[in-house]
């Protein structure tokens, strides 16, 4: 192989997948272990479950696991650090390889994974590292497919020869890093509160995605008055309609533990609260003052830069919307606030990815 | 009327307090900027662009509700105002409770109470008489501001941390108000340069002169790594300094900022086409060669022929407008004007380099006119380098890095520090310590046990009988 990187990226793309596989194992066969613990302190009685595999500590083998695709994953991002840079003349000391999607993509997929470790090693919430180990493997595989082109490293073009495509990024990347463990968190929690009714919501959510990609913008986009304001219509009727699901789920589902919420909203929030002021920083600060230097402007209401602007709000909305309306609250306005987490990683996922397909952007080449 | 006009002020005043307005005006200014992610704005697509996305009629309705450019509309500045009020007013609200939870002291706490609280700890038997200083060293170690008051050691510390967001908060004022006086007094252009142009500048006292500008590739490749222009600052004649611009690396002089924006070949600004001219009839009138806004004569037919524009990418909109789709030599055209002796244009018709388009044009778009006296074909083309130079005055430039500044500390105030307070209250045969932390952060568990682990072992407590108070 030509790029020592790309082995590794390769064998990290496996290694995730195995992991994945110990988290799995963990969330089917061990937490039916935990459930009847908790059922004991609890006082409930719990069914018998078959011993065996169960007796495994697959939440012990998934972290070693875990440990193990980081570390070869932190060995492919230094090889491909160190390979961007021969390519490209080491214009600028240390660039980090963030230049491309198939360089971010695998930059991802260690950090977050990175980010993930420290948050497990503090909550100790191991059904999160699903959603996280997951989305790793699904990032390297989509980071090898060949319309990405893996191979070979390129010259990092003139736009991005700056110390700040480092630092604006990584803080971006970081922030990116804490939603998505945020996001496996809330996962975890929307669970822990509805469990079988989250299929019908995160269904409900779903088809409204999809009603408002294929028919309310595309309605919109046909620019005439009356169907622009039929789309407007559609679009605060599937507001609505979703709004009275989650309080009709709220209001028929049974009361929740808090205790069985409190850590985990905990953690939903640290990463939440964590992440927001690199993504915000990151994103306002450094890449105000970068696009000051390159673009002449702080803020130019490009669309990459406003689709960030949406996400810092969303977020910012989630973070005073739980200070005062009370994630403590395991009533419909604790729910509420976890679903605006998810609006937030919706937007996340739209700014980093989906905008890229909308509009020609100065951002277009991640 | 004062009363009245005092409870108005007092009304406005709880209406741009709530955090509920905030939430909601955040939500529509997201979904709004979420529309402009989706509708190209106009600071960077040409109108041609948007009939040929929309049509003329979507475009018209677009333009109309001011969707082209939404940022700059009245409803989002009016959003944007309303937020900002919001902001402030929230901000003057948080700040008087920064300002009280600053002033409140920390007060004597009676030991029955302090075993109430969350992190309390209680250590029973007879106590040292020198407990007490030895139990401030320990909190003075950890950074802790120690007084005593009533038998009580009474200790804080990072209670600034309350005004981290405010401080958060009120830069963000600064940066929008930065970036109002930037929008209001700054100045901004784009020039397209060619070689010993000297750029002169409104309200400026020099002058910059385009010495040379040139690309470099990677070694061994078509990439190209960076674009330079090397300029002069010229003042009172003089030359003040030379500096060699890149991307990412602007030269700052006065006030002024001159970036590497734009590097290529300026086709339709002073493009140069070799053009050949046929009668009609097919008698060839031999070749011609003109610039862009000028043209030739064609002494033998007595007639001028005027170039009026080249577009190196050739399209047409729906509603028949001529555009250059891109700015490479993707199917290069050009707008030909032929006039005879007395000034009465007889002609005119595109003319292109690729066979088939120029077929193509012949036998249809240019018989709608009639049959023509004279068939023009382009044969050739060249056009001078140029670079493009964005330059700025930015007044609101101090301002605005202050306001990251401080939008950055203050992010990171609020983050990582959070006021604790503890108490020790110690009597003859008991030391009750409790403390408490703002926002009850969950991670003070740790340093409350780490404190207590370290105050029994400072053994001041004889026959010590511990018990855990929840």
């Amino acid at each position: 192989m030509r790029y020592l990187s790309v082995l590794f990226f390769y064998l990290s793309t496996v290694s995730y997948f195995v992991t994945f596989v110990f988290y799995l194992l963990y969330v089917v066969l061990g937490s039916s272990q935990r459930e009847r613990r908790l059922g004991e302190t609890l006082g409930i009685v719990a069914a018998g479950v078959s011993e065996g595999l169960s007796q495994i500590a697959w939440g012990v083998w998934a972290t070693r696991a875990l440990l193990v695709s980081i570390a070869i994953s932190t060995i492919g991002v230094i090889a491909r650090a160190i390979e961007l840079g021969n390519a490209s003349q080491w214009v600028k000391i240390v660039l980090l390889p963030l230049s491309t999607t198939y360089e971010t993509l695998t930059f991802f997929s260690w950090l977050i994974p990175l980010i993930y470790f420290v948050m497990e090693r503090k909550f100790q919430i191991k059904q999160v590292g699903v959603f996280v180990t997951g989305a790793a493997f699904v990032m390297l595989s989509v980071a090898a497919s060949p319309s990405l082109a893996p191979s070979a490293p390129t010259g990092v073009p003139a736009s991005l020869q700056s110390y700040w495509l480092t630092i604006h990024v990584l803080f971006m990347v970081i922030g990116i890093a804490f939603f998505t463990s945020g996001f496996g968190a809330t996962l975890v929690y929307l669970w822990r509160r509805y469990e079988k009714k989250l299929f019908l919501l995160f269904g409900a959510l779903l088809g409204a995605l999809a009603t408002i990609i294929f028919i309310v913008v595309p309605l919109f986009g046909t620019l005439q008055f009356e169907k622009m304001l039929a789309s407007g219509a559609l679009l605060a009727a599937l507001c609505a309609g979703f709004g009275w699901l989650l309080l009709f789920v709220h209001r028929e589902g049974q009361p929740v533990a808090w205790e069985r919420l409190e850590n985990i909203e905990e953690m939903v929030y640290r990463c939440n609260a964590l992440g927001f002021p690199f993504y915000a920083i990151g994103g306002l600060v450094f890449g105000g003052i970068w696009a000051e230097q390159a673009w002449s402007r702080y803020w130019g209401w490009d669309p990459k830069e406003t689709a960030m602007l949406v996400t810092a709000l969303v977020y910012a909305v989630y973070l005073h919307a739980r200070l005062t309306w009370g994630a403590r609250d395991p009533g419909w306005r604790g729910g509420l606030v976890a679903w605006l987490s998810v609006l937030g990683y919706l937007a996340v996922l739209y700014a980093w990815i989906g905008i890229n397909y909308f509009v020609a952007s100065l951002h277009s080449f991640v | 009327m004062r009363a009245f006009l005092k409870e108005i002020a007092r009304d406005l005043y709880t209406f741009f307090t709530s955090i509920t307005l905030a939430i909601v005006l955040i939500s529509l200014i997201a979904l709004l900027a979420l529309l402009g992610t989706l509708i190209p704005q106009e600071t960077f697509t040409r109108e041609v662009d948007y009939i040929a996305r929309y049509g003329v009629e979507g475009y018209n309705t677009l333009k109309k509700l001011q969707l082209t450019n939404i940022f700059g509309s009245w409803y989002f500045l009016f959003l944007m105002a309303l937020f900002t009020l919001n902001l402030a007013a929230c901000t003057h609200k948080r700040l008087m409770a920064s300002w009280r939870y600053w002033k409140l002291p920390m007060g004597f706490i009676r030991p029955e109470d302090l075993k109430r609280f969350e992190h309390s700890y209680a250590i029973s038997g007879s106590v040292c008489s020198d407990a007490s200083p030895k139990i401030r060293e320990v909190l003075q170690r950890h950074g802790y501001r120690v007084r005593e008051h009533n038998s009580q050691i009474l200790a804080e510390k990072w209670r600034w941390e309350r005004f981290g967001i405010d401080v958060f908060h009120i830069s963000l004022v600064i940066v929008i108000f930065g970036g109002l006086v930037t929008m209001l007094f700054g100045y901004r252009t784009f020039a397209i340069a060619h070689q010993g142009d000297v750029l002169r500048l409104p309200g400026a006292d020099f002058a910059v002169r385009v010495n040379r500008f040139w690309s470099e590739n990677y070694k061994n490749s078509e990439r190209v790594m960076d674009w330079r222009t090397e300029l002069t600052v010229i003042e009172n004649d003089k030359e003040i300094l030379t500096k060699t611009i890149e991307v990412n690396a602007p030269l700052r002089y006065k006030g002024y900022n001159f970036y590497q924006s734009a590097f290529g070949t300026d086709w339709q600004g002073a493009a140069r086409v070799t053009l050949a001219l046929f009668r009609a009839d097919g008698t060839a009138l031999g070749e011609f060669v003109g610039t862009v806004d000028d043209g030739f004569a064609v002494p033998s037919e007595n007639i001028f022929v005027k170039i009026g524009a080249f577009l190196p990418d050739f399209a047409l909109t729906e509603n028949l407008i001529a555009y250059s789709r891109t700015q490479r030599l993707e199917n290069p055209a050009v707008f030909v004007e032929i006039y005879d002796a007395q000034g009465f244009r007889l002609m005119r018709t595109w003319a292109f380099s690729r066979p088939e388009m120029q077929r193509f044009w012949e036998t249809t778009m240019a018989r709608v006119g009639g049959e023509t006296p004279y068939r023009i074909k382009l044969v050739g083309m060249t056009a001078p380098e140029f670079t493009g130079l964005q330059i700025t005055k930015d007044p609101g430039r101090p301002i605005v890095y202050f306001g990251f500044l401080f939008v950055i500390v203050g992010l990171l105030v609020h983050m990582y520090f959070k006021h604790r307070q503890i108490w020790v209250h110690i009597s003859e045969n008991e030391i009750v310590i409790a403390g408490t932390v703002r926002n009850n952060l969950k991670s003070f568990a740790e340093e409350f046990r780490r404190l207590v682990r370290e105050i029994e072992r400072l053994q001041i407590v004889t026959h010590p009988e511990s018990e855990l108070v929840v």
